[in-house]
């Protein structure tokens, strides 16, 4: 944010400073520290601040699905993260299954039943993922279930088969990681009101640093079978700065044990 | 997994058919680099490179079988002998029976990954301490600890999913890195102050710092422990603490205390030595030894819990065959 | 105004009340009056303090009740000023309210003679459209029929969501009736003891919140215009219903320190499914060295639970006694 405190005649005198210092127009971008192979390093663990994984739209708050959770269930309210807009462009065709996985969210979220979360959502997800970058390999190990990618910086192979997390294939531009997933399955999600796509997505991530401890993430979302035209999200992500911070383990498949095989066990648990 | 599988069966054939001039070492316990010519490449921060995807698929078993008693090392002959046996009895790819019986063997050697051969140095056994090759006696409370455990599996193992194998349960391969009947592969990537194991099974990632910070405190438990690397000379030696009490290596958990070590030897292989260290369980510390050979191709999904029919059709059958026997019209679809 | 009084009866939610009868004390001499300099007219030769980013600095904490009536009583002749309450009068027997900081007769308020805080020429608020008219009747219908349901169909204040006088437009809930402000670089924060809502409105030029975000107590921006602080506030929700009003309601509030201890507080409210024109109104709050406290509703909140057990408690007394009788 700008500094209001600056007076016209303070703010001509830094303008004189910087021009003296630099001999050509001042380059406001941030530079971030290099690899060894001259690359942006992204290494570090990052994490969203928004409520993206809640709804991609703009949204108030709202009561949860749970009566017996309360307000720990209860949606939070958030700005919206798409991009020149505030609608996902639904096919009409489109539009019904949106319906039907909002009105049955409860049962059908992947998230619900610790399934791998696909992409652009892990990257949102409220869990911290750590992006591990050497000059051979780039890893984005997220804490949500565990789930990771390996992401083919050589030239782009394409997908033996669909999967959860896709199939990711990277390069630089300047600064910018920029990757692009395809071979996805149809089975993730990418909020928790039911919004969804087709084994046709296509998405293109950029990753691009915007100082010492954020950077900009964007992803440009792509279904012919479910979207009538691309949209495109994005937000902050932010660095884990605390001294020692590490991803833990959040395996999540024990703790839906009971959800999913509950009613096929000898005997019913007294308080599941 | 269709496309793991042939690049694997391809990776099998490669190994089975090259032969590696290291094979020829002699039977001494140390590894030994490949040749003088050979110095361990480095990443740009001066660390020795371990990067790469690596298999750690043998046919050499964790403990000296009994009829191997005394012998440490086998002859190539010999060698060649056992693997062509082993191999052929572990194949499950038969063809008499009809479709019934097809469908009850369910898997051949075309979905497994246990190798062809035994490890380089033709040790029969991975473990190298104890001398004798096989895993230590457990403490008389272990003994007992073990048993109970068991004795309840067998007698819940279909009450629910707790008593099923984490394999089952998809829930993790854990440690240390073992060979399995598949998905014996693991990719390493190396930052400046972390080295980085996927386990392919079941997506497991171990980011371990190098920077000397401490375990996490005593009371976070974690499946996969808590690892903390630092390099001795050119071997990376990981130790991990904070296993979780779920944890069951061999009768080991909670109180597991893992000591890794991985020493790239060759261009193609990495030597991984793990100590296992558990007084309430083992009445002594043991070691082993596995070679990881670079893999052929990447790391794919394994996507475990999305796919789990078993365990759901483990439980559904169990009810199934109960609401069978009391003869009544109960058990769910 | 009446309707207030009866609403915040039952809601007395955060107090234990011992029932003791009493009256009125005297007229106590906390009844502030502000300067003879700060008077209701404004003054404009008075340049109010500036903040360390040269905005007029409107921080503090300031009592808004007043004595001046929302809309001129109908009955009242145009043009004459009321006093202040009277001793003995209006006293609730149930209840002392000296006791309990609930006489409005406590609170400072800023002298003001007029016979209304609406500005419109008869001092009352516009007529409502048809359309507002129906809905209204078809609340209070409702309301008649299904008011001890359940949560949904109580007082917002008693469900300690909102307190219908906080809006915006803000008015003075009778009690509790303090406001502070701070400012910071870019913000002006408004909040209001009464349920502890922090209005934080921006003063950045942004724009409002999507339509589809809509908030109870609506979205606000601000702008200086010379040394008044324009806010502007839309996206309310359907619920929020100020004075019969719909999601499409549109406020506008004008601050201005005219005294030391006074700010003039001006809104103009306009909603088209509700009035034809829009329609303004003004009043004066002023400065006290109280601070706001803590309005725990929720937490203490006895009432919605005690009127729901109470219906239900009747309920069944009723349904006991036609048993009875037809038997």
């Amino acid at each position: 944010m700008r500094n209001q405190f600056q007076t016209a005649g303070t703010a001509g005198v830094w303008a004189l400073l910087a021009l003296a210092a630099l001999p050509v127009a001042a380059q406001t971008a941030y530079r971030a520290p290099r690899m060894a192979d001259g690359h942006a390093n992204l290494n570090g663990i990052w994490q969203v601040m928004n409520t993206a994984n809640w709804d991609l739209r703009g949204h108030a708050a709202a009561m949860g699905r749970v009566v017996a959770l309360g307000s720990e269930d209860a949606m939070p309210p958030g700005l919206g993260v798409i991009e020149g807009g505030e609608e996902i462009p639904y096919l009409p065709a489109a539009m019904a299954k949106r319906e039907q996985n909002y009105n049955n969210r409860l049962k059908d979220d992947p998230e619900v039943k610790c399934y791998l979360p696909g992409v652009p959502r892990a990257t949102y997800m409220p869990y911290p993922f750590q992006i591990v970058q050497s000059t051979k390999t780039i890893m984005f190990s997220y804490e949500y279930a565990g789930a990771v990618r390996v992401i083919n910086m050589d030239k782009p192979t394409k997908s033996p088969a669909d999967s959860w997390m896709g199939w990711s294939n990277g390069h630089w531009e300047g600064d910018t990681l920029v990757i692009d997933v395809t071979g996805f399955n149809e089975d993730s999600w990418l909020d928790r009101v039911g919004d969804y796509h087709s084994d046709a997505l296509h998405v293109v991530e950029r990753y691009t640093p915007r100082s010492a401890e954020t950077m900009n993430y964007e992803a440009t979302i792509e279904d012919s079978k479910v979207f009538s035209r691309p949209w495109k999200i994005s937000m902050p992500l932010y660095r884990h700065v605390e001294k020692n911070a590490q991803l833990l383990e959040f395996k999540c498949v024990e703790f839906v044990e009971e959800l999913l095989y509950g009613p096929l066990r000898k005997k019913p648990r007294a308080n599941p | 997994m269709a496309a793991s599988l042939k690049a694997l069966t391809v990776a099998a054939i490669a190994l089975a058919s090259a032969a590696p001039a290291w094979c020829q070492t002699t039977a001494s316990a140390k590894v030994k680099t490949a040749s003088k010519t050979w110095a361990v490449p480095r990443t740009p921060d001066g660390q020795p490179d371990l990067q790469g995807t690596w298999s750690n698929t043998t046919l050499t078993p964790l403990e000296r079988p009994a009829e191997l008693a005394g012998k440490a090392y086998l002859t190539e002959q010999e060698a060649a002998e056992w693997e062509k046996r082993t191999f052929a009895n572990l194949t499950g790819d038969r063809r008499d029976g009809g479709a019934d019986a097809d469908v009850a063997r369910s898997y051949n050697e075309f979905w497994r990954d246990r190798g062809t051969k035994v490890i380089g140095s033709r040790r029969t056994s991975l473990i190298v301490d104890p001398p004798d090759g096989r895993v230590p006696a457990l403490t008389p409370e272990a003994q007992k600890r073990v048993a109970q455990a068991a004795a309840a599996a067998r007698a819940h193992s279909t009450d629910g999913p707790e008593y099923q194998n984490l394999w089952v349960r998809c829930l993790t391969r854990g440690l240390p890195m073992l060979p399995g009947p598949y998905n014996n592969d693991f990719q390493i990537v190396q930052t400046p102050g972390a080295v980085v194991i996927l386990h392919e099974m079941i997506h497991d990632v171990r980011v371990i710092p190098l920077d000397g910070r401490p375990h996490l405190p005593s009371d976070v438990r974690q499946w996969l422990g808590d690892g903390r690397g630092h390099w001795e000379g050119d071997t990376l030696v990981v130790d991990t603490t904070n296993f979780s009490e779920k944890d069951n290596f061999r009768g080991s958990g909670a109180n597991l205390h893992l000591i890794e070590r991985f020493t790239r030897v060759g261009p193609d292989e990495i030597s991984y030595r793990f100590t296992v260290d558990d007084s309430t369980t083992f009445t002594r510390p043991w070691e082993a030894e596995v070679p990881m050979t670079r893999a052929d191709g990447q790391i794919f999904e394994y996507a475990c819990h999305e796919g789990n029919y078993a365990l759901a059709d483990i439980l559904r059958g169990a009810r199934a065959q109960e609401a069978a026997q009391n003869g009544s019209k109960q058990g769910s679809k | 105004m009446h309707y207030r009084f009866r609403a915040l009866l039952p809601a007395l939610c955060s107090v234990a009340w011992l029932g003791t009868t009493g009256a009125f004390a005297q007229a106590p001499a906390n009844v502030a009056k502000t300067t003879a300099a700060a008077k209701v007219t404004e003054n404009k030769a008075w340049t109010p303090p500036r903040t360390a980013d040269g905005k007029p600095d409107l921080q503090g904490v300031w009592s808004n009740a007043t004595n001046v009536p929302l809309e001129r009583p109908a009955e009242g002749r145009g043009g004459r000023a009321r006093g202040p309450a009277q001793p003995g009068t209006a006293a609730d027997v149930h209840y002392d309210l000296s006791q309990y900081g609930l006489d409005r007769a406590h609170s400072k308020v800023a002298e003001d003679d007029r016979t209304s805080l609406v500005t419109t020429p008869d001092g009352r608020i516009p007529p409502r459209l048809p359309e507002a008219q129906q809905r209204a009747a078809a609340r209070a219908a409702f309301t008649r029929e299904h008011q001890w349901d359940g949560p949904e169909t109580r007082p917002l204040s008693e469900r300690c969501i909102l307190w219908p006088s906080e809006g915006p437009p803000m008015l003075s809930p009778g009690y509790n009736s303090n406001v502070q402000i701070v400012q910071g670089p870019g913000y002006v924060v408004i909040e209001q003891e009464m349920i502890h809502d922090a209005r934080i409105i921006p003063t950045d030029g942004r724009p409002h919140l999507a339509a589809n975000v809509r908030q109870w107590m609506g979205d606000s921006t601000g702008h200086w215009e010379g040394d008044t602080l324009v806010v502007d506030t839309t996206n309310f929700t359907d619920k929020t219903a100020f004075q019969g009003s719909t999601d499409t309601l549109h406020v506008v509030e004008r601050f201005t320190r005219v005294a030391n201890d006074t700010l003039q507080y001006e809104f103009t409210v306009e909603d088209p499914h509700t009035w034809a024109q829009p329609w303004s109104a003004k009043t004066f709050w002023t400065k006290t060295d109280d601070h706001i406290y803590e309005y725990a509703c929720q937490e203490g909140n006895h009432g919605m639970a005690n009127n729901l057990s109470g219906a239900r408690a009747v309920e069944r007394q009723a349904e006991e006694a036609a048993r009875k009788q037809s038997k």
